[in-house]
C-alpha cells in the first residue's frame, strides 16, 4: 500500500532507510533542491502506509529538437521494499510525466556496464541500449556506461531508440 | 581580443595574482581609460578569488560608489560582493542601473538579491516596480509570492488577512486578463485561498477553470479531494475515493480517504458491503504479477476503524500468508497489532507458528522466500508474546540461532544482505530484553556484541547491524571501534543532521579530544552549507517559477538551522575543548575563540527556547519488534537514546550555554562580559534541573567561583565539594583497580564529570587572592590529579585490549556455528 507523491523538501530528513544502502548515492543539498525547483515533477516518492519512505525517482526534461527528452537521474527502491513492482511503477510515473507534462520524445537513462541486474531491469521496463559509452563513469571505480533509452508515443517513428553503431565518449554527448 | 581577455583567462585559470599585475598595471598606464572602472573591478573580483576579502570588498566598494552602468563592471562587482555576502551593496548597485537603464536583466538581479536576504517586502515593491516596465506573467507571480512569503511571517491575524486579500485580488485579475496560468501559478493561487480557509473556491477553480493546468488528472482529483474535506463534503470524497480506489487498487492515500470519508459520511455505512468491496479489489489484484497490499492492509485498517478487533486476527494471518515473504510484512502490520484483543493473542500466534518451517529445502529462491516468512512470523510472534509477557529469552535465541545455521550458507548478493541476518537481530533483541532487566549483567551485552560482530562477517552492508554495534560498544566504554565502523557507513550530507548522534551523542565522555573535535565539526559542516546553499536554491525556485517550492524550501532552510542536533554539537564542541585545554592561557584563548553567537539562535538573547527547536533525528532507523515507548537503542543506553528536549536533554544545552558564557565572563583579562548572567539565575537554574548530583558538580563550582568573583566567601561549601570530588574519584579508582575493569559508558561519563569539576575548581587557584587558601586548594588538586591522571591511560588500553576480548569469544561463536 503505496502513496506515490512528489518529493518534498524535508523528506530529505527521512529517507535514510533508502540512502543507507550502498549502492544508494547521497548528495549534497543543492542537487536534491536544484532538481525540485526546476523539474518539480520529475521527484516523486513512494510511502509506505507506516509513512516510511520505499523509493524515489528523480528525473529531468533536456535536450533539443527531436532529442528532447526525458532522462532518469537516479532511481532507489529501499532493500526493504524490493521485488514488489515499485521500481517499475516510478519508472511509469516518470515515463507519463515525461509524456504529458514534458511532451517528450523518448526517457534515457545511464547504467554500469558491469551492473548486469540494473540492465536486466530496465530490459524488463522496456529500455534497450542505445550506445555505449566508453569511460563514462570515473573517479574509484572507472566504468563504461550503457545510454539506454525507451521511446514515448511522441517518437512515432522510433528512431530515437536506432541503436549506435559504434560507442561514443563522454564528450560526444550532446548534453 | 579585448585588453581585459587575458585578465578573464587569468582568472578562469586561478592565477589571481597574475590578474590583479594586470589590472594594477593597466590602471596605472592610462587613469583616464574607458575601462578604468572594469579594471578595477575586475582586481577587486580577483582579491576576492585570492581570498582577500576585505581588500576586496573595499575596492569593489570604491567601483561601487562611482555607480556604474555596463555589464561587465556590474558583473565583476556583482561576483566580488555575493561571494562576500555583501548583499545591500548589490542590492543599491542594481537598483541604479536598472533605473537608469531600464535593463531586465539587472532589474532580475535587483529581484533575486532581495531575495537572497528573504526580505519579502522589498521583494515585493521590487516585483511591483519591474511589473510597471516589463508586464510579464512571471514578474506579476513573482509579485504575488511575495506577498504570500510576507503572510507567513506574520503573527497578526488581520494583518495577515489583508495581504492574503491583496493576494488574491491580484490572482483573481490575473485570471480574469488571461495570464497564463501553470501548475505552479496555480499552487500559488491555492496557497492564498487555503490560507483564507477558502476552500469552495480554490475546488471550483481546480474543477473549472485551472483544470488544464494539472496535466496529471489524478493529481487534480486528489487536490481536489483534499478541498472537498475541507469543505466537509465527506459524501464527495467516498464516491470519488472509491472510483480512484479500483482504478490504483494500492494508492494508500485513497485508502485512507476512504476510510476517513465512510467515518465522517453522513450516510449509513453497510460495514459488510465495505468489506466485500475490499474481497473484490482482493480478488482482481490477485490476478497480478506483483500482489497488490493495498486492498489487504485497508480490510484491515477499517476493520480497526469500525470496532471489528476480533475479526483482525484472521485478517492479519491473511495478509502474513499472502505477503509474509516480502521484508516489510512485519512494518506493514505493526501499526495494526496493537489493536488485536489480548484474548486472540493465542489463536494469532498458534497460527503464526504454523507457517514456520525449520529446516528450509528447494532451489536458493525458494530458501530465501521461506526464510523471509519465517522472519516474518518470528517478527510478530516476539511482538504477541512481549505483550504477553510470555518470552523465554534463552529458548527463542537458541531456536533463532538453528534457523541462522540452517540459512548460512546461503551465498549473499554482492552489497546486499544476508537472507538470515534477522535471525541474529532478532536474537540480539532478546539478549537486550535480558540486559534490560539486569544492568547490572553486561555479559549480556558481551553476549549480543558477539552475535553481531557474527553477523557482520558474513553481511558487511547491513545498517542495522552496524548501528547496533555502535550502541553496544559505546556502552561498554569503547570508542575506536564505533567510530571505524560509521566510516563504513559514509554517513554524509544531511545525513550529518539526521543519523550523526548514533556516534557523536556523548562522544566527549571517552577521552579522545581531537578525534571528537574533528567528527563534531565534521557534522556542523550541513549547517554551513544549509545556509549558503539553501537560500541559491530558493533563488532557483523564483527562476524557474517554483512557486510551491518556495515556501517549502524555507521551511527545510529552517528545519535545518534549527536542529536540536545542531545545538547538541555546537556544545559539544564547546564542552571537548574545555576539556583539552591544560592550562590558564589555553583557556583563555579557547574561551576566546569560542562562537558564541553560534550557541544561541537569537542573538540577542543568549539562550534557546529548546521547545522551538526541530527534532530531525532519524529514531526510526532501527525498527522495534515490540509495543513499546522506548526504542532498542534506548534499552542499550537504560534510558531514552537519544534524549529528546523536554528531558534533561533541555537543562543539558542550556547547561553547555551557561558554562562558557559565565567562564568567559570569569576569565575574560578585561573582565568585560561578551553576556551577562546574574548569579541567582545560575543558582536557580542548577537547583531546577534535573541534573544529578555528580553532574551538576561542574556547574556548583561554576557557581562558587562566580561569587567568590563577586566577593562572596565560598570556601566552605567549596570543601565540601572536594569531598564530594574525592569519594567519586576514590569509587572510580576501585572500578579501574579490579582485575578486570569493564569501564562502561556510565565509568566514562563519571569520569568526565569529576574531570571537568577538577578543571573548574583549578581556576580558583588562578583568581585566588588569599595565599593560604590557595596552598589547600592546590594541595587538593593536586591528589585529585594524580588519580584522574590514570583515567585517560586507562580508557585507551581499555580499549585496546576490550577488542581483543570481544574477539576471543566471536571464535568461541564461530566454533560453535
Amino acid at each position: 500500500m503505496t502513496t506515490i507523491r512528489r518529493f518534498l523538501a524535508t523528506d530529505l530528513f527521512k529517507f535514510n532507510n533508502m540512502n543507507l544502502d550502498p549502492l544508494t548515492e547521497t548528495y549534497s543539498i543543492s542537487s536534491y533542491l536544484q532538481y525540485l525547483a526546476q523539474w518539480p515533477d520529475y521527484f516523486v516518492v513512494a510511502q509506505n502506509s507506516n509513512d516510511s519512505l520505499m523509493g524515489y525517482v528523480m528525473g529531468k526534461a533536456e535536450g533539443d529538437g527531436a532529442l528532447w527528452h526525458g532522462h532518469v537521474s537516479a532511481l532507489t527502491v529501499c532493500p526493504d521494499f524490493r521485488r514488489i513492482g515499485l521500481a517499475q511503477k516510478l519508472m511509469d510515473i516518470l515515463e507519463e510525466v515525461s509524456e504529458k507534462i514534458y511532451d517528450t520524445y523518448f526517457v534515457d537513462l545511464f547504467v554500469r556496464s558491469s551492473n548486469n541486474i540494473a540492465f536486466g531491469m530496465y530490459e524488463k521496463f522496456g529500455y534497450t541500449i542505445y550506445r555505449r559509452v566508453i569511460g563514462y563513469y570515473t573517479g574509484n571505480d572507472p566504468e563504461d556506461a550503457f545510454d539506454m533509452r525507451k521511446a514515448l508515443p511522441r517518437d512515432k517513428l522510433k528512431q530515437s531508440i536506432i541503436p549506435l553503431k559504434h560507442p561514443v565518449y563522454p564528450e560526444d554527448l550532446e548534453w | 581580443m579585448s585588453r581585459l581577455d587575458p585578465i578573464y583567462d587569468a582568472i578562469d585559470q586561478d592565477r589571481n595574482k597574475f590578474a590583479i599585475q594586470i589590472c594594477d598595471k593597466a590602471m596605472k598606464k592610462n587613469p583616464n581609460a574607458k575601462d578604468f572602472l572594469t579594471l578595477k573591478a575586475l582586481k577587486a573580483y580577483a582579491l576576492c578569488r585570492s581570498g582577500l576579502y576585505q581588500q576586496s570588498y573595499d575596492v569593489a566598494y570604491e567601483v561601487k560608489q562611482q555607480k556604474p552602468l555596463d555589464v561587465p563592471t556590474l558583473q565583476a562587482v556583482y561576483r566580488t560582493l555575493k561571494i562576500i555576502h555583501m548583499f545591500d551593496d548589490i542590492i543599491d548597485m542594481y537598483s541604479y542601473a536598472f533605473n537608469q537603464t531600464n535593463n531586465e536583466e539587472y532589474a532580475l538581479i535587483w529581484f533575486m538579491t532581495i531575495a537572497q536576504k528573504s526580505d519579502w517586502k522589498a521583494l515585493q515593491q521590487a516585483a511591483t516596480k519591474i511589473i510597471k516596465q516589463f508586464n510579464n506573467d512571471k514578474y506579476y507571480f513573482y509579485s504575488v509570492m511575495a506577498i504570500y512569503l510576507q503572510t507567513k511571517e506574520i503573527k497578526v491575524d488581520k494583518n495577515k488577512g489583508i495581504l492574503l486579500m491583496l493576494a488574491e485580488r491580484m490572482m483573481d485579475k490575473g485570471l480574469k486578463d488571461g495570464r497564463t496560468f501553470d501548475f505552479e501559478s496555480t499552487q500559488l493561487y491555492l496557497f492564498v485561498l487555503k490560507d483564507q480557509k477558502n476552500f469552495q473556491k480554490a475546488l471550483d477553480l481546480l474543477e473549472g477553470p485551472l483544470a488544464h493546468t494539472c496535466k496529471v488528472e489524478a493529481e487534480r482529483k486528489r487536490m481536489c479531494m483534499d478541498l472537498m474535506k475541507q469543505l466537509n463534503n465527506y459524501d464527495s470524497v467516498v464516491d470519488l475515493s472509491k472510483q480512484m480506489i479500483m482504478e490504483s487498487p494500492d494508492d494508500w492515500d485513497l485508502h485512507l480517504s476512504y476510510m476517513e470519508s465512510l467515518q465522517q459520511s453522513s450516510n449509513h455505512v453497510d460495514e459488510s458491503a465495505i468489506v466485500d468491496f475490499y474481497h473484490s479489489l482482493q480478488s482482481t489484484v490477485l490476478e497480478e504479477k506483483y500482489v497488490k497490499r493495498g486492498p489487504f492492509m485497508a480490510e484491515a485498517y477499517f476493520l480497526r476503524q469500525s470496532g471489528s478487533f476480533d475479526l483482525l486476527p484472521n485478517v492479519i494471518i491473511k495478509y502474513v500468508k499472502q505477503f509474509g515473504t516480502t521484508l516489510s510484512c512485519f512494518e506493514d502490520l505493526f501499526p495494526i497489532l496493537p489493536s488485536v484483543p489480548e484474548d486472540q493473542y493465542e489463536y494469532l500466534l498458534k497460527n503464526l507458528e504454523d507457517l514456520i518451517t525449520l529446516k528450509v529445502n528447494g532451489s536458493d529462491s525458494e530458501r530465501i522466500n521461506q526464510t523471509r516468512l519465517n522472519l516474518s512470523c518470528l517478527k510478530l510472534i516476539r511482538f504477541v508474546k512481549y505483550s504477553l509477557n510470555t518470552i523465554d529469552s534463552q529458548r527463542e535465541i537458541d531456536q533463532l540461532l538453528d534457523f541462522y545455521r540452517d540459512i548460512q550458507s546461503l551465498d549473499v548478493i554482492e552489497r546486499e544482505r544476508h537472507p538470515g541476518d534477522d535471525y541474529l537481530i532478532l536474537a540480539v533483541h532478546y539478549k537486550l530484553d535480558e540486559y534490560f532487566v539486569d544492568r547490572e549483567c553486561k555479559q549480556k551485552l558481551f553476549d549480543a556484541l558477539v552475535l553481531l560482530e557474527f553477523a557482520f562477517e558474513r553481511s558487511k552492508y547491513n545498517y542495522v547491524i552496524k548501528i547496533l554495534l555502535i550502541r553496544i560498544y559505546f556502552e561498554l566504554g569503547v570508542s575506536q571501534r564505533p567510530l571505524d565502523l560509521t566510516v563504513s557507513m559514509e554517513i554524509k550530507q544531511i545525513q550529518l543532521d539526521t543519523l550523526s548522534f548514533l556516534y557523536t551523542d556523548s562522544l566527549e565522555y571517552f577521552g579522545q579530544v581531537r578525534p571528537t573535535i574533528t567528527q563534531l565539526n565534521r557534522t556542523l559542516t550541513i549547517y554551513e552549507r544549509n545556509m549558503i546553499e539553501t537560500p541559491e536554491m530558493i533563488l532557483q525556485a523564483f527562476k524557474f517559477g517554483s512557486f510551491s517550492k518556495i515556501p517549502e524550501f524555507i521551511d527545510f532552510r529552517d528545519q535545518l538551522s534549527q536542529s536540536i542536533q545542531r545545538a547538541i554539537t555546537n556544545r559539544q564542541l564547546v564542552r571537548v575543548k574545555l576539556l583539552g585545554a591544560m592550562n590558564w592561557t589555553e583557556l583563555q584563548e579557547m574561551l576566546h575563540s569560542i562562537d558564541l553567537e553560534a550557541l544561541s539562535i537569537d542573538g540577542a538573547c543568549p539562550f534557546l527556547n529548546v521547545d522551538t527547536l526541530a527534532d530531525n533525528r532519524d529514531v526510526r532507523i532501527v525498527t522495534k519488534f515490540v509495543n513499546t515507548e522506548q526504542t532498542i537503542l534506548s534499552n542499550i543506553r537504560g534510558q531514552e537514546f537519544p534524549k529528546s528536549r523536554g528531558t534533561t536533554r533541555t537543562s543539558w544545552i542550556n547547561l553547555f550555554t551557561y558554562i562558557p558564557l559565565l567562564l568567559s565572563n570569569i576569565v575574560s583579562p578585561e573582565g568585560s562580559a561578551k553576556q551577562m548572567v546574574s548569579t541567582e539565575d545560575f543558582e536557580k537554574f542548577i537547583k531546577e534541573s534535573e541534573m544529578s548530583s555528580l553532574e551538576s558538580l561542574q556547574a556548583r563550582v561554576l557557581e562558587l567561583l562566580q561569587k567568590h568573583k563577586a566577593g562572596i566567601l565560598v570556601q566552605q561549601e567549596m570543601s565540601e565539594i572536594f569531598v564530594e570530588m574525592k569519594d567519586t574519584s576514590s569509587r572510580l579508582q576501585k572500578l579501574m583497580s579490579q582485575k578486570r575493569p569493564l569501564l562502561t559508558f556510565d565509568f566514562c561519563q563519571d569520569m568526565t564529570w569529576l574531570l571537568e569539576a577538577y578543571n573548574m575548581a583549578c581556576i580558583f587557584t588562578v583568581l585566588e587572592k588569599d595565599r593560604e587558601w590557595s596552598v589547600e586548594l592546590t594541595k587538593q588538586l593536586k591528589e585529585l590529579k594524580k588519580a584522574l591522571s590514570k583515567f585517560h591511560s586507562s580508557i585507551t588500553s581499555y580499549s585496546r585490549s576490550s577488542t581483543q576480548y570481544f574477539e576471543g569469544n566471536l571464535l568461541d561463536l564461530k566454533v560453535g556455528c
